[in-house]
């Protein structure tokens, strides 16, 4: 695919390797340079004396140099992607040399590889018994969270909610630590969460008794999680912090190969850890697909997914009542841009389809949104997604608005976003014939 | 199911079950939040949006008349927004204006910038189009962008917006400009007056004369200077002429055989009239009443009526430092290119012990310049001393020439190992401020050892600035 100047942005690690990468997009400091439709090549000269091999995977994308920098790309890699985007005329096509085909040839190698199974363990009986024992005892640890988990949380309605605000943080973090030892996170992480609202501003109890409502209601699903349907008990599993192997999901989980269009993209950072969520929309069925991924606070994200791109793909999605995530199991052609948003007509049916993903999982924090033909307005200092007949959708709080504003100027445009039962925290915009990225970190 | 409402099972949650319970049930706890999580779901999924009126029709902000900046223009200006090299972005802005405007995503990130960066606005306000300027009328605190009703934002607005009200509207109208901000002057506060009147040199002319007489004698100094520096920028005006004739008797040069003398007899008293034409009575410590009234008289009148020898005469005579002061200060306010050199190479020939005594600083005049004369200066200041040129350089912050840029490369191959320190500072302003086209020129100095980091992020400074003009031209 021809990649604008964008989305090669969109591969940096972090905006500063975007700008170094930038300030190498330029002929003067490259020999060698060459182009299939596969890839792309050349040397870089740098502060070492011998100039850096650099290529790249225009597909996936991969890249390779030989410059000692950890980032992935690195601005090598990203100049000579820049320089694709920007003066495609400048690398001529031609056969790889030595040193590019030997990397393309390794890396179908370590694909080819990685698609055959793996072995089969020495003693398939004793391993299974052995994971079954395991998984046994887990279980059982985590019930007993459960009930101690039902015991804390009727106390806390016995006494009352309006003690809360002053209560030390102990009374939330000892809970959650408590949840952990029970190898229940999930669980952890939701009593976690209570923990900040009461010091959330006004209405707080309406919010808070909502987040309760909705743990009870996992504490008392999971009492009879036996009786539940599959889908559900894969849910709630996943809600009280049961996870999935890769390998599980792409052996059991469901495929489904399709264009894929890559709709939004967000990162949060928590201590140690940056978690990108990027949501994709299958074209046809417009079903909806949330893929993760994770990486230590100095390690890139993986890049491959851009958004305001769509490609060829087969995804596994997690077991689930709502499935949402899922992994890339396959993808097979360049992606190419993106020719629009597709959305709901208008607020009211954006946010049925919202209740329709509710009802299947009653336990969906952030959900899909994409809706058309509206205009962002500002109410009160906030600003709001007005569609045609005027109903408003709000949006969370935060700089995205204001670009919403700027880049509809009062017309009408398509936006997607993350729904989280109140406000629309948008992460795309359609206008005017262009895909926006909102930033969207946190 | 559940009996009670959300209402009720909020009160009861605050409360607390043991002291209100829900009614009817055995077991409070679990009535309660069996109820809570039944209204989560409900209200989450019945969440309905805020009824409103459509968006008003003629709101929309009408289609742009210049193009974007192209990806990779954006994608820089978004990084000197977040403080990358942050330096080139006066020149972005310049490079700019007129020929692309800011993408809308940009916007809100481009005006917050200008919103804390007052000297940065008026660059920002000319790239941000019309899409920037509707989006300004949109957001509280960034109405000095928005430029909608002038008349209303000059009349009411924040003091940011009245000054680009009022740029706006001597840029479409002088004179009636001039007669919007006069009605008001007599009401505006000092601090007011300092900032308005310096807008009065968009669109400067004939018409602004009496006002700026009147300006001239403001009981507010920054007022009194800018006035009387605009005064001296019209092409004839009456105080001007004033002062040139009381002037001229005061200093008179006479040729010789051996190089010409002064005859300098500077005013006896500073009377009422000198007083109205913008002259300060008291001087400040330690330079006596005359020489400073000779110092500012000489400094409103045409340097070019006495000839550029007259500066090295007056060396000799008893008022050198008035003299040359107020030539100085005339060299800079009526652009005098010729004088301006004149006295610079006279402070670069003069010991340095001694420069203190010539009564003015040579950066002060070269910046009173226009930028081709400030390159034909430099190039012959570095021509007769590159150390003092190279030094001086440094005070030029505009886009160099050609010319001057050539003339400093060469100026560093000769200074670099003598004068490390000068060359280092001298090869970081080349980086800077140089003609981009140069670069190989620049990328050569890296051969001088003394001068190698230096030159090289010069050459690096310069091939930056020059893909940042060629991304903005596509």
């Amino acid at each position: 695919m021809r990649w604008t100047v964008e989305q090669v942005a969109a591969l940096a690690p972090d905006a500063a390797a975007g700008r170094a990468g930038q300030a190498q997009a330029d002929v003067r400091r490259w020999t060698g340079l060459g182009q299939t439709d596969a890839a792309a090549w050349g040397e870089c000269r740098g502060s070492a004396a011998q100039p850096y091999r650099t290529c790249a995977d225009l597909g996936d994308p991969a890249y390779r140099c030989t410059c000692p920098s950890r980032k992935l790309p690195c601005k090598h890699a990203l100049g000579l992607l820049f320089l694709l985007a920007a003066q495609p005329g400048a690398v001529a096509p031609g056969d790889p040399p030595d040193w590019v085909q030997e990397w393309l040839a390794r890396r179908a190698e370590r694909a080819e590889r990685a698609a055959r199974p793996a072995s089969p363990p020495a003693d398939p009986a004793a391993a299974a018994e052995d994971q079954a024992r395991r998984a046994r005892r887990r279980e059982g640890r985590v019930a007993a969270g459960v009930d101690e988990l039902r015991l804390w949380l009727g106390d806390l309605v016995r006494g009352g909610m309006a003690e809360l605000p002053t209560r030390p943080r102990q009374f939330w973090t000892q809970p959650a630590a408590r949840m952990v030892d029970a190898q229940a996170p999930g669980l952890a992480r939701l009593v976690g969460e209570l923990a900040g609202i009461p010091h959330s501003g006004p209405g707080w109890p309406e919010r808070l008794l909502t987040r309760i409502g909705r743990l009870h209601l996992a504490l008392e699903g999971y009492r009879r999680i036996d009786s539940l349907p599959e889908p559900l008990r894969a849910e709630l599993r996943t809600v009280v912090g049961f996870t999935e192997t890769r390998e599980s999901v792409v052996t059991g989980g469901e495929h489904l190969a399709g264009r894929w269009l890559v709709l939004g993209r967000s990162v949060h950072e928590d201590e140690r850890l940056r978690v990108q969520r990027t949501w994709l929309q299958e074209a046809g069925s417009g079903r909806p697909a949330l893929v993760l991924d994770f990486a230590a606070l100095q390690q890139p994200l993986d890049p491959s997914l851009v958004p305001g791109t769509s490609l060829r793909a087969e995804l596994a999605f997690y077991p689930a009542s709502l499935p949402l995530r899922a992994l890339v199991v396959d993808r097979d052609d360049e992606p190419v841009p993106l020719d629009g948003i597709p959305g709901a007509p208008d607020a009211g049916a954006a946010l049925r389809g919202f209740a329709a993903a509710l009802a299947a999982n009653p336990w969906l924090d952030r959900a899909p949104m994409a809706i058309r033909g509206v205009v962002p307005v500002s109410e009160d200092g906030a600003v709001a997604l007005a569609d045609a007949s005027g109903a408003r959708l709000p949006l969370a709080p935060g700089p995205a608005g204001l670009v919403l504003q700027a880049v509809s100027g009062g017309h009408p445009i398509d936006v997607f976003g993350e729904w989280d039962g109140g406000a629309l925290t948008p992460l795309s915009a359609w206008a005017d014939g262009e895909f926006s990225a909102v930033e969207a970190s946190g | 199911m559940t009996a009670a409402g959300w209402d009720e099972t909020l009160a009861s949650a605050l409360a607390g079950t043991a002291r209100q319970p829900p009614a009817g049930t055995a077991d409070p706890e679990r009535a309660l939040l069996d109820a809570a999580a039944e209204h989560a779901l409900r209200r989450l999924a019945g969440w309905p949006a805020r009824p409103g009126l459509p968006p008003p029709e003629g709101d929309a902000c009408p289609p742009e008349e210049l193009p974007a900046a192209s990806p990779a223009a954006a994608l820089r200006l978004a990084g000197m927004l977040a403080g990358d090299h942050a330096e080139l972005l006066p020149e972005w802005l310049a490079l700019a204006a007129g020929q692309r405007v800011v993408p809308p995503r940009l916007l809100p990130a481009v005006l917050a910038h200008a919103a804390t960066r007052p000297p940065l606005r008026q660059a920002i306000i000319d790239v941000i189009g019309r899409r920037g300027r509707w989006l300004a009328a949109r957001v509280p605190g960034w109405d000095f962008a928005a430029l909608g009703d002038l008349d209303a934002a000059f009349a009411t607005g924040t003091r940011p917006a009245r000054l680009s009200a009022l740029r706006e509207l001597r840029r479409r109208d002088p004179a009636a400009a001039l007669r919007r901000l006069a009605e008001r002057w007599p009401d505006e506060s000092g601090e007011d007056r300092a900032a308005l009147v310096d807008c009065l040199q968009v669109g400067l002319g004939a018409h602004d004369e009496d006002f700026l007489e009147a300006a001239a004698r403001d009981s507010r100094k920054e007022v009194r200077q800018a006035a009387l520096t605009f005064l001296a920028r019209l092409p004839a005006s009456r105080l001007v002429e004033r002062m040139r004739a009381r002037v001229e008797p005061m200093v008179v040069y006479r040729r010789g055989l051996l190089g010409g003398r002064l005859e300098v007899a500077p005013p006896e008293r500073c009377g009422q009239e000198l007083v109205d034409d913008g002259i300060e009575p008291r001087p400040p410590q330690g330079i006596g009443e005359r020489a400073w009234w000779l110092s500012q008289a000489l400094g409103m009148v045409r340097p070019g009526r006495w000839p550029v020898e007259a500066a090295a005469a007056a060396v000799d005579t008893d008022w050198a430092a008035a003299l040359l002061g107020g030539w100085a200060a005339a060299a800079a306010r009526f652009r005098d290119a010729r004088w301006a050199e004149a006295l610079i190479v006279l402070w670069t020939r003069t010991w340095e012990r001694k420069r203190g005594q010539l009564g003015f600083s040579p950066e002060s005049i070269l910046l009173g310049l226009e930028p081709a004369d400030r390159d034909a200066v430099l190039v012959r200041v570095i021509g007769r001393s590159p150390v003092e040129g190279a030094r001086l350089a440094l005070y030029a912050d505009h886009r160099w020439g050609r010319d001057l840029t050539r003339a400093l490369v060469e100026a560093l191959r000769g200074l670099a190992p003598q004068q490390a320190h000068v060359a280092t500072l001298a090869a970081m302003h080349l980086g800077l401020r140089g003609d981009p086209a140069l670069v190989a020129e620049a990328e050569r100095l890296t051969d001088i050892p003394s001068l190698d980091h230096a030159a090289a992020d010069a050459a690096e400074m310069l091939h930056r600035r020059s893909l940042m003009a060629k991304e903005l031209s596509t």
